[in-house]
């Protein structure tokens, strides 16, 4: 199998990941998986066993988020599963896209913004609802594959135009138009 | 969006570009695609920025409550909306907030034909343009039109929504050949409000 797409209509219990994880040789469940797409639905449990899919193949991998909200502080620990999994990511990785669901709010801000950071140059595509640190505002302004950012809140205060070397598509969510201003004033 | 045939900046070691790429940003060439939040107020502040990306393929303005306080809020006029069709000649796809109801904004359907000029590849469009004036508005253009030879975009369907249409009987089929003149590949006008028969009717003599 080349390509596997989970949808959040097939959420993969604790149960289902521990025997699919047992029954892996050698760890991995595809050893030619190429693409992923997985949206998690109602539950994380299956992402600590997200090593299985983790093909050295792996070319493209989407993890959407969109379609779940429990709350702030099991939002707190999706997240901090997602940003565990980020450093696993194979080296042949061509493209991640991350969309981190309707979280919001800045108690979630540092801890998406932590997430950010550990994100390489494979990010293809980024998406949250939450506004960001400056330091990972930077850190996506220097990605060279980035292509979509959806964006949520204002620039930092101290953030001054930057490159975004790809940046094709640009989604402004409420209170983000001032995004607007300053990446056209550094465009000009 | 097919992949832009335009080169990523060089990048260091890390994978990342170089902190002194941020002298040299290219951000207002590469950019295809822009969203702005539903609370953006259309007017030529905005306008100004969205200007800076000559590229954009596809612009939507998601503003839905343009009607503040009884006023509609959009602040574009005719000049306006004809310096972003000439800026903006890639546009595919155009959304300029919701068209209201209350039909007091100042662009016309001059807009229109300043979009359909410019932006030849256009397919989507929603603006808001005023129709208490529009039998004099297109008689007008079409008079001048002896004078015009320029290509139109192929639009097909434009979005009126609630947009009211107070047009006599016998100003219809004026109103339709303007419309035709406007976009000569229109089929359909996308109306939900209390005037979508008078929309129904000018739809139905484009052909005419």
């Amino acid at each position: 199998m080349r390509e596997l797409i989970i949808g959040s209509e097939h959420d993969i219990t604790h149960d289902t990941g521990s025997r699919l994880s047992s029954n892996s040789p050698d760890g991995l469940l595809f050893p030619k998986l190429e693409r992923l797409e997985w949206e998690v639905g109602t539950s994380w449990a299956p992402l600590p066993f997200f090593s299985i899919f983790l093909s050295p193949r792996l070319k493209r991998v989407n993890l959407y988020t969109d379609s779940i909200h429990f709350g702030i502080p099991r939002d707190f620990d999706y997240v901090l599963l997602v940003e565990d999994v980020i450093p696993c990511l194979p080296t042949s990785l061509e493209e991640l896209s991350l969309t981190c669901g309707p979280w919001k709010g800045e108690p979630l801000r540092n801890v998406i913004s932590s997430l950010v950071r550990r994100c390489g140059p494979s990010l293809r595509s980024f998406s949250s609802n939450t506004r960001l640190s400056e330091k990972a505002v930077y850190h996506l302004s220097r990605l060279p594959s980035l292509r979509s950012w959806t964006v949520a809140g204002e620039p930092p205060q101290k953030f001054s135009p930057a490159t975004f070397p790809a940046l094709n598509e640009l989604r402004l969510k409420q209170g983000a138009i001032p995004w607007l201003h300053l990446l056209a004033a550094c465009g000009g | 969006m097919a992949p832009s045939s335009r080169g990523v900046r060089g990048v260091n070691r890390n994978g990342l570009a170089p902190a002194t790429a941020l002298i040299n940003t290219n951000i207002e060439e590469m950019l295809e695609l822009l969203h702005c939040p539903w609370d953006t107020p259309v007017d030529p502040t905005l306008l100004s920025s969205i200007l800076s990306f000559r590229n954009l393929v596809t612009l939507c303005v998601g503003n839905d409550y343009c009607c503040k306080d009884g006023n509609c809020t959009f602040g574009l006029a005719d000049d306006g909306v004809e310096n972003l069709a000439v800026t903006l000649p890639s546009l595919v796809s155009l959304r300029l907030g919701r068209v209201c109801f209350l039909n007091s904004c100042r662009t016309t359907v001059s807009s229109l034909l300043s979009i359909s000029i410019h932006c030849l590849g256009l397919t989507t469009l929603e603006i808001h343009f005023n129709t208490r004036t529009i039998a004099g508005d297109m008689q007008h253009l079409l008079n001048e039109g002896s004078e015009r030879d320029e290509p139109r975009c192929q639009l097909r369907s434009l979005w009126v929504g609630r947009l009211p249409l107070q047009v006599r009987e016998e100003d219809v089929g004026v109103v339709a050949k303007g419309f035709a003149d406007i976009f000569p590949c229109l089929e359909y006008f996308s109306s939900y409000g209390r005037d979508r028969g008078r929309w129904k009717r000018v739809r139905s003599k484009l052909r005419n």
